[in-house]
């Protein structure tokens, strides 16, 4: 296989049980999809000894992991689903709109730089129509906002001095479409006495292999992991308040780089709250917080719950005198990141959003709370609830005496 | 950090789960898949495959839990609760049909399933597109199985097309619609039409009568026939179990309820007769997981809680010394295996029924909650 050396994946314990493809958020809500059991363990035992085979229904796999989670022989669906995605895109060219959504990183540096046009023409609709005729994204999508004084103008920190040091990963979406999460988390921290350094960093790599740009992905994978890896070796904490950042490091980066350094990488790596969970532990956290008289919903992007680690947002939050905190348990949201935007995949999108919806409708709180810019924008478009990044929440929770 | 931790999220760790959460306690699911739970057919036997009633099965396995039917109540109250209500008993058993068109005997069964009488006219309904339910098998196999009975079949188009193999589930998918199932009643009506043969008793289908909405899907048929209708189940994974485990995951996950999936529990640490907390791994991060009490719901040989080696069982989980039936030597006074992870000699074949899931789930939640009562509760004061 041109890209990915296929053997290391252990599909052979797949027993066509299916439970993969019963519990895949695209597949519920269509028969277009091939599914997660045919296009990965069924297609590599298929193409294991002959040529292998472009299927364009990969097109819709968004990578979201679920797969992974259910099935119970621990075979690696995405991973496999991943490598059909980059083949079908080296066999096919990638469309100009899917680099550009791929490029989440260079769209914010220029995007922002225009912040008030940019907002302003993906406000309106005729230019809308136009984007969906020219770039494919649909016209009825909202995009999140871009901001001019995005975080890397904000906060320019490169080293800490305190005993606990915190390299911060900011990602794309808290760089250029909602610094006020890395302001919120510069603040938590302060409030704990550490000081954050911003390390020199590229987008995770996350919607190039969402859209199979495998090769791209790949470098931008190797220069995070050295960028911060000489900071882990010096002591520093890495962490990370966007949820599909923090799960390539812990998951995406060791099967696609396959390297000691991802594998020492891994070990030190922490989503923001994981990281406040594991300062409590410690008897370390900062226990400060004034009241918030709140009911929040919490809405579990897909990308945690594939990290395995419980709810730490939930359990920081619950912290917070008056704070009511519950889990919407809702499915996924439907945006996939780069998925929703598109002309073609925006009907399934809505599809899947429905019950994400019906969820933030049934529990009825204030306000919904969640770490994911793309499910956010999902939630801001289909729910009436405003919606928080939990540290947010905990830096106003510091801030109220 | 947690009162209970449970390992494993099949039928008998999320059902411990969910108790043990309703009891106030802080609770956590560590699971490295969704267990195999989800190939069962949604219904809950004492051993499956085994036509036993519960005298015959506590004479061969023994007692199961103080007080099973108080356990199986619980069950039942809670399937109410989150929308999919079993019926039946726990002293009675009842026939069922499944998809291959045998008669099986079962406890449990879910809204969608239904007892089978036997005598009358049975018509068995397939679908042109769904390749794993054949009604000419199945209504064929009943027959000869129920030899009082009048069994007809038929077989209509979904009138949708799938780029996949379509499932049973995903066609139950369809029929959540109400306009998939108006057009499928009309034209299995219109080829009833063209047959004159006595109205049915009993219209069996495969397992595919709606899956959010099976509620509108069974009531429609029903109507549309003017008799009971009822899914056979068949090849995995069924509606029924795909049902059930959805509602309870999103039961515990409301309840607050952690969970930790792609987590394999690797190890434990020991500290006299106590587990003081389980080695967690997620690829190449490994973690300890400190709680108070801990549940093994590792499903035995079929849910990878124990692997068959040439040198005997082996236990994946806690890793523990276990003898030739696969159970735990020296169980730890905090640590609970229940289901299939209690060995092999607890059920036939190591395959632990739904039954016996939920009476031990049981069990070990009762006990741990008197101790936490009693005052046993180290974790809690954080010592
Ligand atoms: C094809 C089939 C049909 C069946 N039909 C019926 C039926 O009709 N009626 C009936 O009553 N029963 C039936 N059964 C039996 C049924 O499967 C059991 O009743 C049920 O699966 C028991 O559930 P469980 O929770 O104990 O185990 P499982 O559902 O297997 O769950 C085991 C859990 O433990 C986890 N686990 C195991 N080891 C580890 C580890 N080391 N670390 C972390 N997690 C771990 C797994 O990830 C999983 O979540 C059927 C079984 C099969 C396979």
């Amino acid at each position: 296989m041109h890209l990915q050396g296929l053997n290391d994946l252990d599909y052979n314990s797949c027993l066509k049980c299916n439970a993969c493809t019963v519990s895949c958020p695209v597949s519920n809500v269509t028969l277009d999809f091939g599914g997660p059991k045919h296009l990965g363990p069924e297609l590599a035992r298929l193409t294991e000894q002959q040529e292998p085979i472009d299927d364009k229904r990969i097109e819709l796999c968004t990578l979201c992991g679920t797969c992974d989670a259910v099935c119970p022989e621990g075979v690696p669906v995405s991973s496999l689903t991943a490598n059909v995605k980059a083949l079908h895109a080296e066999e096919n060219g990638t469309k100009f709109r899917d680099f550009v959504l791929s490029h989440a990183e260079y769209v914010g540096k220029i995007a922002s730089a225009f912040a008030p046009a940019t907002n302003l023409t993906m406000k309106i609709k005729p230019a809308r129509k136009v984007m969906q005729w020219v770039m494919g994204m649909h016209a009825d999508r909202q995009f999140p906002v871009y901001r001019f004084n995005n975080f890397k103008r904000r906060y320019t920190k490169k080293t800490a001095e305190t005993k606990r040091k915190v390299a911060y990963f900011t990602g794309c979406y808290a760089t250029y479409n909602q610094p006020d999460i890395g302001d919120a988390f510069v603040n938590v921290m302060k409030h704990n006495g550490i000081d954050v350094a911003v390390p020199k960093q590229k987008c995770c790599g996350v919607p190039m292999f969402a859209n199979g740009r495998m090769k791209e992905g790949k470098k931008n994978a190797a220069y995070n992991v050295d960028s911060l890896l000489a900071y882990v070796r010096d002591g520093y904490d890495v962490v990370v308040t966007c949820s599909s950042c923090s799960l390539s490091f812990k998951k995406e980066y060791l099967h696609y780089l396959n390297s000691a350094e991802a594998e020492e990488l891994a070990q030190h790596v922490y989503d923001a709250n994981e990281y406040l969970r594991f300062l409590k532990e410690k008897d370390e956290l900062n226990e400060d917080f004034g009241a918030i008289g709140q009911r929040a919903g919490y809405f579990s992007p897909c990308h945690m719950k594939g990290q395995g680690i419980g709810n730490p947002a939930m359990d920081m939050l619950e912290l917070i005198p008056g704070y009511e905190i519950r889990d919407l348990a809702a499915d996924c949201c439907g945006q996939c990141g780069t998925f929703g935007f598109k002309e073609e995949k925006y009907p399934y999108s809505m599809k899947m959003g429905e019950s994400m919806k019906e969820a933030v409708n049934e529990l009825d709180a204030e306000i919904t709370v969640t770490e994911c810019g793309m499910c956010k924008t999902q939630l801001d478009q289909l729910t009436e609830k405003k919606t928080m990044h939990p540290i947010e929440v905990l830096a106003k929770a510091y801030e109220t005496v | 950090m947690y009162n209970t931790a449970v390992i494993g999220q099949g039928l008998t760790g999320l059902f411990a789960a969910i108790l043990s959460a309703e009891k106030g306690g802080k609770t956590a699911v560590i699971s490295n898949g969704a267990g195999k739970w989800l190939q069962s057919s949604g219904l809950f036997d004492f051993t499956p495959g085994f036509a036993g009633d519960y005298d015959s099965w506590s004479k061969q396995f023994g007692p199961a839990g103080s007080d099973p039917k108080k356990a199986v109540d619980a069950f039942l109250q809670l399937t109410k609760e989150v929308g999919y209500p079993y019926a039946g008993s726990f002293e009675q058993t009842v026939s069922v049909v499944t998809g291959s068109g045998h008669l099986k005997q079962t406890q449990l069964y879910p809204p969608t399933m239904r007892p089978i009488p036997d005598k009358g006219n049975f018509l068995v309904v397939g679908f042109e597109e769904v390749i794993d339910f054949q009604p000419a098998q199945a209504a064929g196999n009943l027959q000869r199985e129920c030899p009082g009975c009048n069994v007809s079949e038929l077989k209509v188009s979904l009138g949708e097309r799938s780029s996949r193999g379509m499932s049973q589930t995903d066609a139950a998918r369809l029929l959540d619609r109400n306009g998939v199932r108006q057009a499928v009643i009309a034209s299995l009506k219109a080829a009833l039409k063209d047959r004159d043969a006595e109205a049915p008793d009993v219209v069996v289908f495969p397992a595919l009568l709606g899956m959010k909405n099976w509620a509108e899907a069974v009531n429609d048929f029903e109507e549309a026939f003017g008799c009971a209708v009822t899914e056979a189940p068949g090849l995995p994974p069924n509606a029924g179990a795909l049902r059930l485990y959805q509602l309870l995951k999103k039961r515990a996950v409301r309840l607050g309820v952690r969970f930790y999936e792609n987590t394999a529990v690797n190890g434990a640490k020991i500290q006299g007769n106590r587990v003081g907390s389980l080695g967690i791994e997620q690829g190449v991060r490994r973690q300890n997981l400190q709680a108070e009490h801990f549940i093994a719901a590792t499903g035995g040989i079929l849910g990878s809680g124990l692997i068959d080696t040439l040198d005997g069982f082996e236990e994946t989980a806690l890793q523990l010394e276990v003898d030739a039936n696969g159970t735990i030597i020296e169980v730890p006074e905090n640590l609970y295996p229940v289901g299939a992870a209690a060995g092999i000699d607890k059920t036939r074949c190591g395959i632990t029924g739904g039954i016996y899931s939920l009476v031990s789930g049981y069990d070990a939640v009762d006990q741990i909650t008197a101790k936490r009562k009693g005052g046993d509760s180290r974790a809690l004061t954080g010592a």
